[in-house]
């Protein structure tokens, strides 16, 4: 009997071993860089052109009423040096150059470079939303696969009912009670000091993030439990699993090791969508607990029409979605060996 | 009965029933099957889908926990122990090292995530292999079957390989822990012709090398033909005829088998056209009384609706469920 | 014209056909289904209610001899801080959450499924033009966009609807596209395009059909998302300003006085929560019934 007898093609992906899957795994990384990039543009473009279009101006908007008292002269100084009359893709071209060079403009209320504010409130909502991620995970898949594991039992409802409490409450609903709760019935005000860096009170730090990120958490925590016992649930009939019990496998290795690895691909796209949504999560829930962080930022440039700031935000909250659906990608393919050739 | 015998069996089904459990009741699937496999022997379990014969060989591995489907009755013994109720730990302990299955589509049953050597180690060390112990008996189960390269096809996953080599992969899998006993799910359905000899033959010669007894499962009476030396014909849950399958072929007892072999094209002979068996299998929530292949049977007397008949010996070894005697049928 | 009636009559003929005596019993046997149902109809009348002006109160009528009262016969909800009757403000709050959520989905689910249908039968060039300004808007923060649309419109739940129905098109068009692909490949539609049936014909009678169960569950998830987004831009102070009876307004201000009026802010958030959940649970419902193999009663 030979190779070709046995119906044997040279093995997929594992022919090219060696120098060619390199290439192609390469080429695959520059084609969803080259993605984002584009994707990153477009956000710009897009961010520039929707606030350039909006009623009112960089002149309106730091002078208030005051800018109907201007003379002509100075109106036009002013409009000069904004580079309002200009046209827009020239002015886009100049936004975009100082972009390149680190410069992100000046922010109109407070004069300080956007630059310093965005550097200031980055840290604050990358902790809040690692943690928060961290808290989703960890109920997420825990309560889960707990629910996987009986199905119709005790544990299973209630998993499945807490979920229903944290995807049919808006954060803020929750941020809202929490913070009221804490303040009226425990007396307890983490944020009435200023904010605390992790570096500075590590544990003030902490109990300041804890609340915001749960209340975050919470609702990551439902949509993962969702899908987390939908999906073990649905691998668990695979035949597989079967074949693997067919096997001799104690039941508790089966799970581990066929049904959760499994089950982790809908489970990656899952936390992938829900950190798009935490990005935007994150405004309502820095407002309510007081945290100087980029969404308090955004919240506050929009509605004071401070654009370079806004514009800043945006792009830093547009990259950081970008950067996370890179990051999901590169997993799926480590999590998921048909991915890969 | 002739399906009991004098060697003792290695595998004794006794009345085996298998419903589906939902809100209305029970249905039944598979109902009061009993089948014996002697060591070393070769027996096919041959009928149309949803026959219940894919459910005989679940039941007969305890695969059928979890799911809606269960055991309502009846008994699969192994050597002297008692399978059906058996507790979990009792039943892995014979899975993989005592009687192993194959299953028909092999692209679904392996995990797609893991290598295939791991999958075939597993189970060995699930039996106490130590981890060079189990490596070293998955590379030479590899070889056994056939497949080329066993250390660099040990690291392949699933999706690189060809259905045929699946397959193969698969049967690896199912010997590695040198089982006395295999049951094969369809496993050459899936595959091309010509890889499905190819397996049909791989398997035959590891049955005769090792000994080993095989419950082979299929719709196909042309792979049962080649392969099996006793057949079991199924119909809606039951065992309509069994015996030495050159007997049933030449002189089949009951009109169920005889239209099934009529169906099969024959390249030796006068050019008839190909029998088919008008409708369908019962609706097993909606069988008919008395016997259920009535309404599809040429030979029906009105009889056979008020009872259901019972497997019973005939000539030679073979033993049928019908009420109507062969000499009685009209052509 | 004709080519839009067709499109309507396509999409909701076999909805309308599902919608036989068969689909409303199976949505409401499973349990999510009978619940959502049941809290919708219970919001939806009571937004009715008010509509037609049978809430206790005005919804703006202050009366400053009874501020801050606690729930009483008088006022089933209490009153607030400038004497407002709760209940009345919650059934208006109510209507404008309905009202803003609607005309939020009817944008989408039109532009979203028109792009999905478009990218998912047309492929090539205008699947990808289709799926990149899909992949632009989502990647723009949903928050963000309609801070920008309602900051420059300025406050109005009109405002605060276009901007919630532009942030959730691209699920819609992402949502549609798929079926669309699989259904472009069906044997009926192939056999369609061999036998030279136009290409509206093809899209209106056979793809549109195919894809209208998976509509159905996404619009209802949809206004529930929909609700959710408009309470907490109304929360955050960008949607109709005070002293309108949002609910979101009505739950940032409770949260201020939640120490000595704890019902100021409990019932705006419970009727919050019950509209979300509401259509949540019968989006799933939805989904369960209309493909049984996904349930898991």
């Amino acid at each position: 009997m030979t190779v070709e007898d046995a119906g044997a093609r040279p093995l997929a992906g594992r022919a090219g071993a060696g120098p060619g899957r390199g290439r192609a795994i390469a080429l695959r990384i520059a084609a969803r860089l080259a993605k984002a990039v584009i994707t990153l543009v477009g956000v710009a473009v897009v961010v520039f052109i929707v606030l350039r279009l909006l009623p009112g101006n960089q002149i309106t908007s730091s002078l208030g009423v005051n800018a109907g008292l201007l003379t002509k002269a100075q109106y036009a100084d002013l409009e000069h040096y904004y580079g309002i009359g200009k046209p827009l893709t020239q002015q886009f071209g100049q936004w975009a150059g100082d972009l390149l060079h680190g410069n992100m403009g000046l922010s109109e209320q407070s004069g300080r470079s956007v630059a310093s504010l965005i550097g200031a409130a980055l840290p604050v909502t990358l902790e809040l939303a690692i943690a928060a991620m961290l808290i989703g995970l960890v109920i997420g898949v825990g309560a889960g696969a707990v629910a996987a594991a009986a199905p119709g039992r005790l544990p299973d409802r209630g998993a499945r009912l807490v979920a229903l409490a944290g995807l049919g409450v808006p954060s803020f609903v929750i941020g809202s009670g929490l913070v009221a709760l804490l303040a009226s019935v425990f007396h307890y005000f983490p944020s009435s000091e200023g904010f605390a860096s992790l570096r500075s009170d590590p544990w003030l730090n902490i109990q300041q993030i804890f609340w915001p990120a749960l209340t975050l958490g919470l609702g990551i925590g439902a949509a993962i439990l969702r899908t987390t016992r939908g999906a073990m649930l649905d691998v668990a009939r695979r035949d597989y699993v079967r074949a693997a019990r067919g096997r001799g496998l104690a039941p508790r290795l089966v799970i581990i090791k066929h049904v959760l690895r499994n089950a982790l691909i809908p489970i990656l796209t899952m936390s992938g969508i829900q950190f798009g949504y935490l990005l935007g999560g994150t405004v309502v829930v820095e407002e309510i607990f007081v945290l100087p962080g980029l969404g308090r930022l955004l919240l506050m440039s929009v509605t004071e029409s401070d654009y370079a700031v806004a514009q800043g935000v945006t792009l830093v909250f547009a990259l950081g979605f970008i950067v996370v659906n890179l990051l999901t990608d590169l997993l799926y393919a480590v999590v998921d060996p048909r991915l890969r050739s | 009965m002739s399906v009991t015998t004098s060697v003792e069996p290695l595998l004794a089904i006794r009345d085996l029933s298998v419903g589906l459990r939902s809100r209305s009741g029970v249905t039944p699937l598979v109902r009061g099957v009993s089948l014996d496999i002697r060591p070393g022997e070769r027996v096919g379990l041959v009928g149309e889908s949803g026959s219940g014969k894919s459910l005989t060989l679940l039941a007969a591995m305890g695969l059928l926990a979890g799911s809606p489907v269960e055991v309502t009755g009846g008994s699969v013994r192994l050597g002297g122990t008692e399978l059906v109720g058996a507790p979990d730990r009792v039943l892995r302990g014979f899975r993989g090292s005592q009687i192993a299955m194959i299953y028909q589509d092999p692209m679904t049953s392996l995990d797609p995530v893991q290598r295939v050597g791991a999958q075939i180690a597993e189970g060995l060390r699930a039996h106490g292999a130590s981890r060079r112990g189990a490596q070293e008996r998955t590379l030479a189960v590899l070889a056994e079957v056939q497949l080329p390269d066993p250390a660099r096809l040990a690291r392949a996953y699933p999706h690189e390989l060809s259905g045929g080599m699946r397959q193969r992969v698969m049967i690896a899998a199912a010997l590695a822990g040198n089982p006395r006993l295999l049951l094969a799910d369809e496993p050459t359905t899936a595959l091309d012709v010509t890889i499905q000899r190819q397996i049909l033959a791989l398997v035959a010669r590891l049955q005769q090398a090792r000994h080993l007894a095989v419950l082979w499962v299929t719709h196909d009476l042309g792979v049962a033909a080649q392969f099996v030396q006793r057949l079991a014909v199924m119909y809606a849950g039951r065992i309509v005829e069994v015996g030495p399958t050159a007997a049933v072929f030449a002189s089949p007892q009951h009109p169920y088998t005889a239209a099934l072999l009529r169906a099969v094209p024959s390249t030796s002979g006068e050019r008839t056209a190909l029998g088919q068996i008008p409708g369908s299998p019962p609706d097993p929530a909606r069988l008919p009384p008395g016997c259920s292949f009535v309404p599809r049977c040429p030979q029906a007397l009105p009889g056979c609706s008020l009872t259901d008949p019972v497997l019973e010996a005939r000539s030679g070894e073979v033993a049928a469920a019908c009420l109507v005697p062969v000499s009685e049928w009209r052509p | 014209m004709a080519g839009l009636a067709q499109a309507g009559e396509a999409l909701t003929a076999p909805l309308v056909e599902a919608a036989r005596p068969g689909l409303a019993r199976r949505l409401w046997r499973q349990p999510s289904g009978r619940a959502g149902l049941i809290i919708l109809a219970v919001m939806v009348l009571a937004g009715l209610a008010s509509l037609a002006g049978l809430a206790p109160d005005a919804p703006d009528a202050q009366n400053p001899s009874v501020t801050l009262h606690g729930p009483s016969a008088a006022h089933l909800f209490g009153t607030d801080q400038f004497g407002r009757d709760v209940l009345s403000r919650v059934m208006a709050g109510t209507v404008l959450s309905l009202q803003t959520a609607l005309l939020a989905v009817a944008i989408c689910a039109v532009v979203g499924t028109l792009g999905g249908v478009a990218a998912g039968y047309f492929g090539g060039a205008v699947s990808w033009a289709v799926t990149s300004l899909a992949d632009l808007i989502f990647a723009v923060p949903s928050v963000l966009l309609a801070l920008a649309i309602v900051s420059g419109l300025g406050p109005g739940w009109q405002n605060t609807a276009i901007a919630v129905g532009i942030s959730y098109t691209p699920i819609f068009i992402r949502v549609v596209r798929g079926p669309v692909l699989t259904l472009r490949q069906a044997d009926y539609v192939k056999a369609a395009r061999v036998l030279g049936f136009s290409r509206s014909r093809i899209l209106f009678r056979h793809v549109l059909p195919g894809v209208s169960g998976i509509l159905a569950v996404q619009v209802t998830l949809a206004l529930g998302w929909a609700v959710l987004i408009e309470a907490s831009l109304d929360f955050l102070g960008l949607g109709p300003p005070p002293p309108a009876a949002t609910l979101g307004l009505m739950v940032s201000e409770g949260t201020n006085i939640a120490g000595i009026a704890w019902w100021s802010l409990a019932f705006p958030a419970v009727a919050v929560v019950l509209l979300v959940l509401g259509f949540t649970l019968t989006g799933d419902g939805l989904r369960d019934a209309l493909d049984p193999g996904t349930s898991d009663s």
